[in-house]
């Protein structure tokens, strides 16, 4: 299977370097794509400097934007499945052949799992802590499936969540997270959690903060709503 | 206002309400947007239930009668509508331009390579 390390990457030139050179010595055989996410600092300059191919967006179009741009490559030059990664260091690229272990055995998107039994100490504050309960609740009732972390960056997509979400994928707040894993469970694609760790922030800042946090989630809970039970272009295979 | 106006309003304002969900549902309008609009449905509502909040405001601002509060607060809201549409447009069309302009510079090198290809094939 030929797999496409996609990292999105908005304004972390201060970071990126370390995160690359580690995904360097622990997956020396994946193809790395940097999408610089309209930064205005050196982001790209150190993705290219690091060895990775890097798609430059005109101006930030959100991690969905960003994202939705290195699936298409990869659907664009071949590849079969892809594995998301934060560009700020708190996934552990030593992780990534578990997700790629769960494509193997089947899965069509495996989700690193950050509240994972024994693998993970990451804890989140009360608000952001009560939001996920709930979108936990929201995706439950909405597709019947009980996924612990709905909103965990850390994931791989096999060829058929790949080729749905190239273009299905929405550019809205948690589109690339929640409403991602809707789409692909309305498409009766098999989903998968497993256990990994978070480390903390090497560099950078938060991409959320506590009001602007709550009008996106108000935004997102809205889009959610809205486009449940819309008919999901299937994948045919 | 009577029950009837009342009614009327508030269906029509629910009418509108579905429009925006479907708009959203099949992604031809932004999540922050809705949230806008449906704000703005809510605020309505108040008003159509509560008239007396107009009056209240036509007291504070010294105007006469509770319609020219309603008008003055909805006056007032339009206008900020309108420029954070000019604002959004405004941002659009730079990267309009700015699109624009990677695009032509992307044809011009590709132009470029195709002619030093030439140059090397003959």
């Amino acid at each position: 299977m030929r797999t496409l390390l996609v990292i999105p990457a908005f304004e972390e030139e201060n970071s990126l370097a370390d995160v690359l050179t580690e995904v360097k010595r622990e997956l020396s055989s994946l193809d790395i794509l940097v999408i610089d996410d309209g930064s205005t600092d050196h982001t790209a300059a150190v993705a290219r400097k690091a060895g990775a191919l890097v798609c430059s967006l005109p101006f930030n179009l959100g991690v969905g934007g960003a994202l939705r741009t290195g699936f298409r490559y990869a659907m664009l030059n071949g590849y079969d499945s892809c594995v998301q990664l934060d560009a700020d260091g708190q996934h552990l690229p030593s992780e990534v052949p578990v997700l790629m272990a769960g494509l193997n055995q089947g899965a069509d998107l495996v989700i690193g799992n950050r509240f994972g039994d024994g693998v993970s100490t990451y804890k989140v504050g009360i608000a952001r802590g009560v939001a996920m309960s709930f979108l936990r609740l929201l995706v439950r009732v909405a597709s019947g499936e009980k996924i612990q972390d709905t909103t965990s960056g850390f994931r791989a997509f096999g060829p058929r969540s790949l080729k749905l979400l190239s273009s299905g994928i929405s550019v809205e707040y948690m589109g690339d997270t929640v409403e991602a894993l809707l789409l692909v469970l309305r498409a009766g694609l098999i989903v998968e959690e497993v256990p990994t760790g978070m480390r903390q922030r090497s560099a950078g800042r938060p991409s959320q903060r506590s009001f602007r946090l709550v009008y996106r989630y108000l935004c997102a809970v809205l889009v959610i709503f809205a486009s449940a039970g819309r008919p999901v272009q299937t994948t045919g295979d | 206002m009577d029950t009837r106006t009342q009614i009327v309003i508030t269906v029509a304002l629910v009418l509108v309400l579905v429009w925006l969900v479907r708009l959203v549902r099949f992604r031809q309008l932004r999540g922050k947007y809705a949230v806008y609009w449906i704000g703005t449905i809510f605020i309505l509502e108040i008003f159509v239930f509560w008239p007396e909040l107009g009056q209240w405001i036509s007291g504070e601002s010294g105007s006469v009668g509770s319609l020219i509060g309603f008008l003055l607060v909805l006056s007032g809201f339009a206008v900020l509508s309108l420029i954070h549409v000019a604002w959004e447009l405004s941002r659009l069309e730079e990267r309009g331009r700015i699109l624009a302009e990677m695009n032509a510079q992307d044809k011009d090198s590709r132009s470029l390579r195709e002619i030093e290809l030439d140059d090397k094939n003959h």
